[in-house]
């Protein structure tokens, strides 16, 4: 894959980021390095490897009861919301 | 009863000045898991607490917080896709698909794109005239609901209630098989119906328990037969999604109008662009949601968070084997065992509270009468009072008194239809309010024939003119039950008052 400034000025806005010019040239040196070095892993043969799998994490359980223990502390929730109003989060208004 | 020979129902057609064109309409109904606790964290899914409250660590996003998968969820859905006759995948995956929207606080969803946990199903749908649509399902994969954004609290800003977050959602894709607004609201509510008896989600579209996404397209008429034989969707129009419809009317009005919204682009030589759309209301039309279009790519990847999910065939055999007697099945058995009529196994199966109380009150050897009772007294009243089964001031045990009581005789039609008001005031045993308001109709021949010998003799007038006039043996029946204080059994007195009287009935 090759990034060009326009895959970043893409990226960029996907993610809400904001870019200036400068910001979008060194971006896109930057991210296509990276993505030559991980490119280097198409090179390893993974043909007899199953993609991540629940054998290969062993120490990962699910929960096995449906039962409610966590919640109730609405205070630690919003405690880094900037604007905080009777017990909502407020942004900007998003409206269709 | 529903059979696969059925015909299929005709598609709905819009007359255009060109051409006669045909409604294609495909569906992605979001159903929330009927599940105490969230799909990956322990804060309850309760709907209507106060905001906020139902959040975890995990549901906020806080940083360094990781899922858990609720195995009760992955239950629900496996029961779900055994119910609609789907295929059980052993083998499934979660997905990021990512968006920025503030009631998504991860950034994005966590769902199943490329393994999802269920294959291809159906539901059959009965339409009119005894036809039935097949719609075909194509997947249910898991995911996770979003929190709700509410626009009416603040003219500058947008309030998050994120309780919602991280609630499980089972995500039924339709194959595009559904043929007309119609089709699509009746197929909703038989995947309604079908749910609410599995147990697993609670059909509640006002809460926002069962919403959809109605794709629609048109096509030329014998176009649609090409891709059924093909599979190939070229032959059908290019289709416009309308996101998030939660009600039954606004859907079926949503259809049509982009129907005729499509049908008059193309007639016109425009094409129609695949997009997002969503219903007005208040203009009763469609609008393009142009922001969706702009953030389409959701760059989906495998969750490094949460492992390949492999399931045991002894897990879905086990739900299986303890899957609930589904609707259709119901209804057949209904008919077959019970020799009640198809409308009546239909209005008793409707749900499956009604159907259960239905089953509780059941007199052996009684069945229409029982069905009835419920489907006219009981909804009747039900309906007048805008309760349902589920508070109905009778239950069933009392029901099946006053029928009991009924059949034997021991009161009249109209002595149980007072006594069934009385229950329903009181709530008190049926058996009791018979005793204390001395109700029983007598069925006593000795204490009957006592009356009608006595009414005989003192209209020596009327027992000539019976001879002649037969009607009069009404008007002695009559007398015989203003005497009985409106208790004798009118049968008996009706036979004996022949039998006196020397008229063969």
């Amino acid at each position: 894959m090759s990034i060009d400034n326009d895959r970043v000025k893409k990226i960029a806005h996907l993610a809400r980021i904001e870019l200036s010019a400068d910001d979008i040239k060194m971006f896109s040196k930057q991210i296509g390095e990276i993505i030559g070095l991980m490119n280097q892993l198409n090179e390893v043969d993974i043909s007899d490897i199953l993609s991540f799998d629940a054998d290969s994490s062993k120490g990962h359980r699910n929960r096995t009861e449906d039962i409610v223990k966590d919640g109730n502390y609405i205070e630690l929730i919003l405690q880094n919301a900037p604007e905080p109003k009777e017990g909502f989060f407020t942004v900007k208004k998003v409206i269709e | 009863m529903i059979n696969k020979q059925q015909k299929e129902p005709q598609p709905q057609t819009i007359e255009g000045t060109l051409s006669t064109w045909e409604v294609v309409i495909g569906m992605e109904v979001h159903a929330q898991i009927k599940s105490d606790s969230k799909l990956f964290s322990e804060s309850s899914t309760v709907f209507g607490n106060e905001p906020n409250t139902n959040v975890s660590l995990v549901d906020a996003a806080m940083p360094g917080m990781l899922p858990v998968l609720n195995n009760f969820c992955v239950e629900q859905a496996i029961k779900t896709g055994l119910g609609l006759k789907a295929k059980i995948n052993l083998f499934s995956q979660f997905d990021r698909k990512n968006y920025f929207y503030p009631d998504l606080p991860q950034g994005y969803q966590i769902s199943q794109l490329y393994h999802p946990l269920v294959g291809e199903g159906e539901v059959m749908v009965q339409m009119e005239e005894g036809s039935v649509r097949k719609v075909g399902i194509e997947r249910i994969h898991i995911e996770q609901d979003a929190g709700k954004s509410i626009h009416d609290m603040d003219p500058n800003l947008s309030f998050i209630d994120l309780n919602r977050t991280g609630v499980g959602l089972m995500e039924i894709v339709s194959r595009p098989d559904i043929r007309s607004a119609d089709e699509a609201t009746a197929y909703l509510r038989k995947l309604r119906q079908i749910l609410q008896y599995l147990g697993t989600c609670d059909g509640n579209m006002q809460e926002g328990s069962l919403r959809a996404d109605v794709n629609v397209s048109v096509c030329h008429k014998g176009s649609y037969e090409n891709y059924s034989q093909t599979k190939d969707f070229s032959y059908l129009g290019t289709r416009c999604e309308i996101k998030n419809m939660n009600s039954m009317r606004f859907i079926q009005q949503a259809i049509d109008f982009e129907a005729r919204r499509q049908v008059a682009l193309l007639e016109d030589g425009n094409q129609v662009i695949q997009e997002t759309r969503l219903y007005d209301v208040d203009s009763g039309k469609t609008k393009s949601m142009r922001s969706k279009e702009e953030a389409h790519d959701y760059r989906y990847f495998p969750c490094p968070d949460l492992p390949a999910l492999k399931i045991n065939q002894e897990l879905v055999n086990s739900i299986q084997e303890k899957l609930p007697e589904l609707p259709d099945e119901k209804k057949t058995r209904f008919i077959e065992d019970f020799g009640i009529t198809e409308y009546d196994a239909e209005v008793l199966t409707m749900d499956k509270g009604s159907a259960d109380f239905f089953e509780k009150v059941l007199i052996n050897g009684h069945e229409k009468l029982t069905a009835n009772w419920i489907i006219n007294e009981l909804f009747g009243r039900l309906n007048k009072e805008g309760l349902n089964i589920g508070n109905s001031p009778i239950s069933a045990a009392h029901l099946k008194e006053i029928l009991s009581h009924l059949i034997k005789s021991e009161i009249s039609s109209k002595m149980a239809k007072e006594l069934f008001e009385l229950v329903w005031t009181t709530k008190r045993s049926p058996s009791e309010l018979i005793k204390e308001h001395s109700m029983k109709q007598v069925t006593d021949q000795g204490h009957i024939e006592k009356l009608v010998d006595e009414i005989i003799n003192e209209n020596p007038h009327q027992v000539e003119r019976v001879a002649s006039n037969p009607k009069i043996l009404g008007w002695f029946v009559g007398q015989v039950m203003k005497a009985s204080d409106g208790k004798a059994n009118p049968k008996v007195t009706n036979e004996l008052v022949a039998k006196k009287l020397g008229i063969n009935l």
